[in-house]
């Protein structure tokens, strides 16, 4: 059984990358969160929180960094996205979703031409429809509900928020104190830019129950992310909708033509990103051109072990593969919608969208 | 039939970014810019030609880095003078990827040097230093690499991200997108790891080269930097490993270093021969000219370091020198190796003019400061017991005056660059060149400072706090002017940052990038000049104008800038400064703040918009003025001072960008700020 959970900020949050955030790192430190958080991160606060509230042991499943795909019975994850008060559901921008210099939006789309590049002899690279590189990619905006589902659809959507309306950055600063006299001590100023999320915005997750049956109680707060701040959770009772996938159907000269959008990062270094070869072997068809984002670095903290998790990379959520496959793959493609695929797929990363190419 | 390529080497911020001294920014801008001529020569070596940028005259090589790159090394050029990306005519046959494993292959080389000279195989081969990853643990017979030589080798090959179009020349000039459009697809990833580790101290993306996790093997881990540390020295000075040895002032106790930041802090500090094999010169001709730089503590300190030693009295540099003989006698350790010939040797031929030996001037930077003074203490290099009265006698040379603990990063960027070169690429090209040959004579020769980047319409240099407003105004009139001489209309856009030297330099980098981009060009409409202060305790001001003033609201011949150099003039920032019939006071630049909220209201984007005609704010201020009670009588002399003054007060706190047509006047309560900074050098009095 899952559940599906709203956490609203109570004070600031910080989610640190892989900065060193440490006396050491030079008599200074000057860091600014992630936010939202990576899906490990609320996953491993919620499950820790869950398995501790019901006075159950640590569940071995958890042991893994993957998560507990392994595990029977577990549902995986999902999120975290976004909630707004007003909006509804917000999912990451494609990266195919770019701005001229009026603002108009337009959809990046697959070159007739081929041109010969570092990826290969003829490799079609992204342009927008009209002639002009006067374009900037949204790579700081999120989509409502409709909007997703028009890119899905292949049509261009109409409305998105910027991240700076949806919460602003607040820099905290800290010095160190001499233990003997208290006295702050000289060079050790420290400072992090935090997030404020405003008060209509709360993340959205899914948490998958426990093979023991646990579940998140009414409400709650929970210590997430840097400094334990926290948030309040809340069940939300009545699921989002996720966006549907179109109605796909192969071209006339038998390709099936499908793009394949992250609404979370996807984890892992595996992920194929060059023209003619799969993306994943769970994905038909090969790759015809990609918007892929800067790649992210994941590490994170075993406060258990008391050392560092091993850091990797990870395709940015919004990243979008153009797609080219078999009409016989279409039932594959359809199963594929809303999934979550490679590492740690269970916590949440990886989640995948079906989409058609842009018209 | 000839083809057109576009070629780009990647990571550009993050690599030069990622710096904590000076000398890494240089080095890794330096490394950038030679790899793009290793690159370049390789076109030129297939039969091709660089058309941007300008590099050739017909078919002699202007640059003298790509001349340097291209065997005739005769300027030793030691400043990066050529972009990450270049656009070439290549004859058909022309492979691209043999520039991109020429790149490879120099950096490969460059690599290995390092490694030999500075991670040595007595390192490499004592167990007891090194962490063994588990699947060799479970298996002791397991031979091959350890981490730090797998590390060292996965963080090498995986480094650079090399892009590049090749394609037949559209008549449209719409090529000049293609490495835009090729950029959509970032496929280049790092490596995931196999063990965790911890992050490199200068490049967190990656990890630090010991492998040990600090938290478990704090002891190995430290064995392991502190056996490295005493190899640094050995090759250049040619002793032997000492414990701890020079090598402590290239790599701190608390650095622990990725491949990547290895190199490019170490590299200056091979042996000229090594660096010779590699290059094929020493940049700048001697050794120090790559290795010392000035610390950012240095380069604030100039100023005031000229003002007491080389512009004051035989007393004063009495007080000097004695000084110096107090640190020696203190056992401070020697004179900057940052600061000595090399780069500051127009300063310091000032200084020997006057002195035989001017040591107080190549000083440390921090020891110019009080708290650098017991920030030495604390780093264990004075007795803790010392510090009071070295800091009395530091304040006894020049009593009422200190050093600011403030220096400039100026960042500068030609507007729009890519659609000038659309219609006129050899036009612009020519403009660019003769602009970017100007830069280290205003930069470095006129004002001390030193040039970091200098190729194209890219600038990048530190500054003494108190010359870089004139330094980026002198720069942009240069710009200006090389291409209207050449027919075209291009403008330039600038950031400064007046950074306090505690400040990471790798947040001050990040913040003059924010600054140019969003603020310069994007927020304040380009042809714009961006400001910035910050304190250690944050952002203390932000302001922006344009270059040019409006005829329609600003006195002739008096910009936004120069109005604002004039107001930091007459401000009075209390005891010991000179007077004026009218001085500005931080009493009233405070009192205007105060009411700030009752003379603007926020517009729907939160932006101050005035809400009274501006010659009812300019009259209030007037008044404000003349309440001065130590004015006495008002006469017509002192009333129009004051109508001057609060003209030029709104002048440089009105938004500019459009002043005609604007429908609201924008006010920003910082241009006030920023005339106190400017007047006070940020130093309390």
């Amino acid at each position: 059984m899952t559940q599906w959970l709203s956490l609203t900020a109570l004070d600031t949050l910080f989610f640190r990358g892989p900065e060193r955030f440490d006396a050491e790192a030079g008599g200074g430190a000057y860091l600014s969160s992630l936010f939202p958080p990576h899906p490990g991160t609320v996953f491993a606060a919620l499950n820790a929180a869950l398995l501790n509230g019901a006075g159950l042991p640590a569940d071995p499943a958890f042991e893994h960094e993957d998560g507990p795909r392994a595990q029977p019975g577990h549902h995986a994850s999902r999120g975290p996205w976004l909630l707004h008060a007003t909006h509804g559901l917000l999912l990451p921008a494609p990266r195919a979703l770019v701005i001229d210099a009026p603002a108009r939006p337009h959809l990046l789309r697959p070159s007739a031409q081929p041109w010969q590049t570092d990826l290969g002899p003829a490799v079609h690279m992204l342009e927008a429809p009209a002639a002009t590189d006067k374009i900037s990619v949204l790579d700081d905006a999120w989509l409502p509900l409709a909007a997703y589902q028009a890119w899905l659809n292949g049509r261009v959507p109409s409305q998105w928020l910027k991240a700076d309306a949806l919460w602003s950055t607040e820099r905290h600063t800290g010095l160190a104190r001499s233990p003997t006299d208290r006295t702050a001590i000289d060079g050790r100023l420290y400072s992090a830019a935090h997030i404020r999320p405003n008060l209509d915005l709360s993340l959205l997750v899914n948490l998958p129950g426990t093979a023991a049956g646990a579940r998140w109680p009414a409400a709650a707060h929970l210590p997430l992310g840097g400094e334990g701040r926290a948030v309040w959770v809340d069940v939300v009772p009545q699921p989002p909708a996720l966006p549907q996938a179109p109605t796909l159907a192969p071209a006339r000269d038998g390709k099936l033509r499908y793009t394949l959008s992250l609404i979370t990062p996807g984890l892992g270094a595996a992920w194929g990103v060059s023209p003619g070869h799969p993306v994943h072997k769970d994905v038909p068809g090969h790759i015809v051109c990609c918007a892929l984002g800067q790649p992210l670095r994941i590490g994170g903290f075993d406060t258990r072990l008391r050392m560092p998790e091993r850091v990797r990379s990870a395709r940015a959520a919004g990243s979008v593969w153009w797609l080219e496959a078999e009409a016989a793959d279409l039932g594959a493609v359809r199963q594929l919608h809303g999934t979550c695929i490679g590492a740690a797929n269970a916590q949440g990363y990886g989640h995948v969208m079906v989409g058609a190419w842009p018209q | 039939m000839t083809h057109l390529l576009h070629f780009a080497i990647y990571p550009v911020q993050s690599f030069i970014g990622q710096s904590r001294r000076t000398r890494d920014l240089w080095s890794s801008s330096f490394l950038l810019s030679w790899l793009t001529g290793v690159a370049m020569a390789k076109v030129l070596d297939g039969g091709g030609r660089i058309l941007i940028p300008s590099v050739q005259d017909g078919d002699t090589i202007t640059d003298d880095l790509l001349r340097a790159v291209r065997g005739r090394p005769d300027q030793a050029p030691f400043i990066g003078t050529l972009p990450n990306r270049f656009k070439a005519q290549v004859p058909d046959g022309f492979d691209p990827t043999d520039c991109a494993k020429a790149v490879q292959a120099k950096w490969e080389h460059l690599a290995g040097l390092i490694k030999t000279r500075f991670l040595p195989l007595e390192v490499l081969r004592r167990e007891e230093l090194l962490y063994i990853p588990r699947k060799k643990q479970n298996n002791p017979n397991a031979q091959g690499k350890s981490l730090t030589e797998t590390l060292w080798d996965q963080q090498v090959a995986r480094f650079w991200d090399i892009q590049w179009v090749k394609g037949e020349e559209p008549a449209d000039g719409s090529d000049a997108r293609w490495l835009n459009l090729r950029k959509h697809w970032r496929q280049h990833v790092q490596p995931d790891q196999q063990d965790a580790g911890d992050a490199c101290t200068l490049m967190p993306g990656w990890i630090e080269l010991s492998g040990h996790v600090r938290s478990l093997h704090k002891g190995p881990q430290d064995a392991f930097w502190q056996a490295v540390r005493g190899y640094i020295p050995t090759v250049h000075r040619g002793e032997g490993p000492r414990n701890p040895g020079p090598g402590h002032l290239n790599l701190r106790d608390d650095e622990r270093l990725c491949a990547i930041a290895f190199i490019k802090r170490l590299w200056p500090k091979l042996h000229p021969t090594d660096i010779r094999q590699v290059l094929g010169w020493v940049p700048g001709r001697i050794a120090q000219s790559a290795g010392n730089w000035p610390s950012t503590a240095c380069m604030a300190a100039l100023p005031w370091v000229e003002q007491v030693y080389v512009a004051g009295d035989d007393a004063q540099r009495g007080r000097c020198d004695a000084y110096v003989e107090s640190l020696k006698r203190a056992r401070v350790p020697g004179r900057d190796e940052r600061t000595t010939e090399g780069l500051f040797s127009e300063t310091l031929n000032r200084v020997q003019d006057i002195a035989p030996r001017p040591y107080f001037c190549t000083l440390d930077g921090q020891l110019f400061f009080e708290d650098g003074l017991q920030a030495a203490a604390t780093e264990k290099l004075l007795q803790p017991g010392l510090v009071a009265d070295l800091q009395k006698e530091l304040a006894a040379i020049a009593p009422g005056s200190k050093a600011s603990p403030f220096y400039a990063v100026l960042r500068m960027d030609g507007d729009s660059v890519g659609d000038l070169i659309k219609g006129q690429a050899s036009a612009v090209a020519l403009a660019l060149q003769d602009f970017a040959a100007r830069v280290r004579q205003e930069v470095d020769t006129n004002r001390h400072g030193a040039t970091l980047y200098a190729g194209g319409d890219d600038v990048l240099a530190l500054l003494p706090m108190d010359r870089a407003l004139g330094c980026a105004q002198a720069l942009q009139q240069h710009y200006t002017q090389a291409m209207a001489q050449q027919g075209v209309g291009g403008t330039i856009s600038a950031a400064i940052v007046f950074a306090h030297f505690h400040l990471p330099l790798s947040f001050v980098m990040a913040e003059s990038s924010r600054l140019l981009d969003d603020v310069a060009k994007t927020g304040n409409g380009r042809d714009s000049l961006a400001v910035a202060v910050h304190k250690p305790g944050g952002l203390h001001l932000q302001w922006a104008a344009r270059w040019a003033a409006d005829p329609a609201t600003v006195p002739p011949g008096l910009t936004p800038l120069a109005t604002l150099q004039e107001l930091a003039r007459r401000f009075n920032p209390g005891h010991g400064a000179p007077r004026h019939n009218l001085p500005l006071s931080s009493g009233f630049l405070y009192r205007i703040r105060d009411r700030w909220s009752d003379l603007t209201s926020p517009n729907p984007d939160g932006q101050p918009v005035l809400q009274f005609p501006q010659t009812h704010v300019e009259q209030l201020w007037v008044a404000d003025l003349l309440a001065n009670r130590d004015l006495g009588e008002v006469n017509d002399a002192a009333r129009d001072q004051a109508r001057l003054l609060a003209s030029q007060l709104f002048t440089i706190s009105r938004d500019n960008r459009n002043p005609a047509n604007a429908r609201e006047i924008l006010l920003s309560e910082d241009g006030g700020l920023l005339v106190r900074f400017l007047a006070t050098q940020g130093v309390r009095p």
